[in-house]
């Protein structure tokens, strides 16, 4: 009979996964401290001599035509996304609503999009479509719109017919529109923040750079804290 | 050898094998993939998507449970002197469990989510390769000569 000698065994090697997981998800949930000074480790770039922030890589950042407030803003934030993630789509709907209205409305803050269309084409279109809305002054408007009908990836649901149904239901001019998306008229601008993100090391989306510094936070409270703090230090 | 003989260990073996990749795919939906779309080849897509979830329990963390049962109940056969047929046929039941649900995240894979994780698509391999060896292990006990003691 060596059942519990096999059995402890097995037993062990299945506690020892679960401990792993458990771990590494407690590990995660910690997260950054909100509190904590932003440190020049957090800086952007994989040594200190080629340390670059994204203020500096792109001095004027290009504002989105209908984004609020900009002017008295002293933190700027910003997001690297994919239109195709998920987890972009909730930040877009969830935290980053909150965000708007906490910070962005109020001009405390400078929210910028940055595209990363890293999972396939179809990012890469609607990141197109949106900076040919913001031709129109809609660019968070059609941004909101393609997340809400985020329906999974590469199967069709940011084709460039779908792309001009939602242009017509924010009541575009689709003319002009068509002629923006069609004519591929923003695909360099769109490869160029492709570019930055990955000159920056951005490797999953959505990333957040505050003020040049990438920032990972769990929850919309830590990352409410974190701008506050920087934005008590910027005053 | 005990009964079971060699097929029995392999089916063990290759369950230790399917525990770590579920393990590591569990880290990875722990740390990175609940709350972002990593940049991995595939494997971001896959692990990132919507379908990483079923039911509200994470794939990967099924995976650690179904592995982690399937090792324990052969460990469990092999130790047994005269193990009972109804824990052949749970482990049969395991095996077939897994697969469909293995078959199904490969259907996933190709026509939902049009992306495929290597590690994902190892652990289908493994499952099938479990499946398989669980299934000629049961069929070659019942038709062992069973000595009964009077």
């Amino acid at each position: 009979m060596r059942l519990p000698y096999l059995l402890i065994g097995g037993g062990v090697l299945v506690a020892a996964a679960v401990a792993i997981i458990v771990f590494a998800a407690l590990g995660r949930d910690s997260g950054p401290d909100p509190t904590a000074e932003v440190t020049a480790q957090d800086e952007i770039g994989p040594t200190p001599t080629q340390v670059v922030t994204v203020a500096e890589d792109k001095p004027a950042p290009a504002p989105t035509p209908d984004e609020p407030a900009v002017e008295t803003a002293l933190v700027t934030l910003e997001e690297f996304g994919d239109f195709q993630c998920s987890h972009c789509a909730q930040f877009a709907l969830g935290m980053g609503k909150q965000l708007k209205e906490d910070f962005v409305e109020t001009g405390r803050i400078r929210f910028v999009f940055r595209h990363f269309p890293f999972i396939g084409e179809e990012s890469f279109r609607a990141a197109e479509a949106t900076e040919c809305a913001a031709d129109q002054d809609k660019f968070w408007e059609y941004h909101d719109t393609v997340f809400e009908n985020w329906k999974g990836v590469n199967q069709g649901a940011y084709s460039d017919d779908n792309l001009k149904g939602f242009a017509s239901h924010l009541r575009l001019d689709r003319d002009d529109f068509d002629s923006c998306l069609d004519g591929g008229k923003y695909r360099g601008k769109v490869e160029e923040d492709l570019h930055l993100g990955e000159r920056l090391g951005v490797n999953s989306t959505p990333s957040l750079f505050l003020e040049g510094h990438r920032i990972q936070v769990a929850s919309y409270s830590e990352l409410a804290q974190l701008i506050e703090s920087v934005i008590a230090e910027a005053q | 050898m005990t009964h079971g003989g060699v097929s029995r260990w392999v089916v063990a073996a290759l369950s230790l094998a399917g525990l770590a990749l579920a393990t590591y795919l569990s880290v990875e939906h722990v740390t990175g993939g609940a709350t972002a779309c990593v940049v991995s080849g595939g494997c971001g897509d896959v692990t990132s998507s919507e379908y990483a979830v079923l039911l509200g329990v994470p794939v990967a963390f099924i995976g650690v449970a179904g592995y982690g049962a399937l090792l324990l109940g052969t460990l469990a056969y092999l130790g047994l002197d005269s193990p009972p047929n109804s824990l052949a046929y749970a482990l049969l039941g395991m095996a077939l469990l897994g697969e469909g649900l293995t078959a199904y995240f490969v259907y996933v894979q190709a026509f939902r989510i049009h992306a495929y994780c290597v590690y994902c698509l190892a652990s289908a391999g493994i499952m099938t390769a479990a499946l398989v060896m669980t299934v000629y292990a049961t069929v070659r006990a019942r038709n062992e000569p069973r000595i009964v003691l009077e």
